[in-house]
């Protein structure tokens, strides 16, 4: 099978990465493998890609150019469009800033990562609401990437419920891959995704918080090599039980997206 | 040059060649020729030369070829100095009706809602050239142009703006515009002294579909002055109908990157300055594959508004010279 070229877009440093600063002597649009230092989601993606037996190669969309000053205008009848599907607010136009940055790179296959964070009020515990808002997030990123255009593109989402640090509170065994044991005080949490707490208590659960109590277990601290390590270890089939909302989702839609 | 005159569209090569004077400011034609392209090859069917012992050549149906002498300085398209006469009209009928179709073609290039704000007398079969004539211009409808004006009305304006019409008062009568605007708890006339720029800006292109010319062509000069772009798509869509319905042509200029999303990529033309030597050019836009490609994810306007001038007139100018 011929390789995917992937376009890949996220949050930011954490999730899928940062340029390598290195190995970088401009200011570029798109970074190969080489001028990017990687976010975990890419070892989810490749794992990912592993169980389909596709190969794929992975370049980086600059941040600037969907987000920031560099970023694509949209017209008022595109506007338009994504309005008539209420979708003018939130993830829908970054999607589709993406898609069309895509398509200008030469891009046929994008992934548009984003988080969820918090759900409404009181409800951030609650299975249903948590489900009832991914859906509603992905199904924002999806109208944005898609829309009219070239049959020739494909555009996935890949949404963290509630964000990153959730997806890497799954496997134990990936700590002790890591780390020699596996977390005792605390332990993991059970639905990683369904946690939540006061961002500004230490001892909440807020998933950041969550995170740097499991890490100061082994004198470690959040940041983007030590997510790589953990999700480099992280099994997709124990991700996929665990987060069976969003990263079930991710995994089921990639392997249609990387089917010829 | 395609040109829908007469009963069917037409293709026609116009040369003109003219001498400026720029210090007794008079322009002089030095020569001039239009050629038909027909089914079987083209022909010439007026040629006129300063330089050629024939001054002008006209040719008839036959080919055969008529020279008239003894003309002197022409200060413009020599296509003005043939009469619409009978015999004219039966010798050289691609001619006159070129010159015809030229005539009832309208410029509303000076649209000035100052102008269409104010009262107008007697009765009009055009708005003007400034839009001066509107309100006897709509005074002038019949019921079937009436109905057709308010439909088009409401297509852009929505129930907002309704039952617009024309009063005359006095004597011997000073003709206004007459609108009712309806909100939910109420409903108010608005005569035209009173109307925004953009609603009489827009009256006015609604009241030329009017106009009672077929196969015609009318300019409209930067069409987005003035206007709410929310009015955009429906005043395209209802200037387009018009088109299909009458046959006419509308040539449109506009810098506006809303309107021209809501236009055919075939029908933008993109004129621009050769930064060489200060040449105005047009270029088709969406015929270079560079522009072409981008359509695949941007409307036509999204283009422009994604690329400088610059960088827009570099690559039409690198696919000129390739």
């Amino acid at each position: 099978m011929k390789e995917k070229r992937i376009l890949l877009y996220g949050e930011g440093k954490t999730d899928y990465g940062t340029k390598n600063y290195g190995k970088i002597t401009r200011e570029e649009s798109v970074y190969t493998e080489q001028e990017w230092l990687p976010g975990p989601i890419v070892h989810f993606i490749k794992k990912c890609a592993v169980k389909s037996g596709q190969d794929i190669s992975i370049e980086y969309a600059e941040k600037e150019c969907i987000d920031g000053k560099r970023r694509i205008k949209l017209g008022k009848k595109q506007m338009d469009e994504l309005k008539r599907q209420g979708m003018t607010q939130g993830k829908a136009l970054p999607a589709r800033r993406f898609k069309i940055f895509a398509l200008e790179k030469g891009f046929q296959f994008g992934i548009f990562y984003c988080d969820t964070d918090k759900i409404e009020k009181g409800k951030n515990t609650d299975k249903q609401a948590c489900r009832k808002e991914f859906e509603r997030i992905y199904r924002e990123v999806d109208v944005g990437l898609d829309g009219a255009g070239s049959n020739m593109w494909k555009g996935l989402p890949m949404i963290a419920l509630k964000m990153i640090e959730c997806w890497l509170l799954s496997d134990e065994n990936a700590y002790k891959l890591c780390f020699g044991s596996t977390p005792r005080a605390p332990v993991l949490p059970r639905k990683p995704e369904l946690i939540w707490g006061s961002k500004g208590d230490k001892n909440s659960d807020y998933p950041k918080n969550y995170m740097d109590r499991i890490l100061c277990q082994y004198q470690k601290e959040s940041g983007l090599e030590i997510f790589n390590e953990i999700a480099e270890k992280t099994e997709a089939d124990v991700l996929k039980d665990k987060c069976d909302i969003s990263f079930q989702k991710f995994y089921i839609d990639i392997q249609k997206f990387l089917e010829d | 040059m395609s040109l829908p005159f007469g009963k069917i569209c037409r293709k026609i090569q116009w040369e003109m060649m003219i001498n400026a004077y720029i210090n007794k400011n008079i322009m002089e034609l030095s020569s001039e020729r239009i050629m038909l392209y027909e089914e079987n090859g083209t022909r010439e069917i007026m040629s006129y030369s300063t330089s050629s012992a024939d001054d002008c050549c006209l040719y008839d149906t036959e080919g055969k070829k008529h020279a008239i002498e003894g003309i002197s300085e022409i200060h413009s398209s020599f296509l003005k100095m043939i009469s619409l006469s009978d015999e004219n009209k039966r010798n050289y009928p691609v001619l006159t009706e070129l010159k015809q179709y030229l005539i009832d073609s309208d410029s509303f290039e000076l649209l000035s809602p100052e102008k269409m704000r104010l009262s107008s007398r007697g009765f009009a079969d055009s708005i003007g050239n400034a839009g001066e004539k509107l309100p006897s211009f709509i005074k002038s409808m019949n019921e079937k142009q009436k109905q057709d004006f308010n439909h088009n009305i409401k297509a852009v304006f929505g129930d907002h703006l309704a039952a617009v019409d024309a009063k005359t008062k006095g004597t011997p009568g000073w003709t206004q515009i007459i609108s009712t605007e309806r909100y939910l708890k109420k409903s108010m006339p608005i005569e035209s002294k009173n109307m925004s720029d953009g609603v009489l800006r827009l009256l006015a292109f609604l009241a030329v579909i009017e106009i009672n010319k077929k196969c015609i062509t009318m300019l409209f000069d930067e069409i987005e002055n003035g206007i709410n772009l929310n009015y955009a798509e429906k005043l395209i869509e209802v200037l387009k109908k018009s088109c299909i319905k009458k046959g006419n042509q509308f040539i449109v200029t506009t810098h506006s990157t809303t309107f021209m999303d809501y236009v055919d990529k075939e029908e933008i033309i993109y004129l621009y300055r050769d930064p060489e030597n200060g040449f105005t050019r047009a270029a088709a836009l969406f015929d270079n594959p560079v522009f072409g490609r981008k359509l695949e994810c941007f409307y036509p306007g999204e283009v422009f508004m994604n690329m400088s001038n610059e960088e827009i007139v570099t690559t039409l100018l690198k696919n000129r010279e390739g």
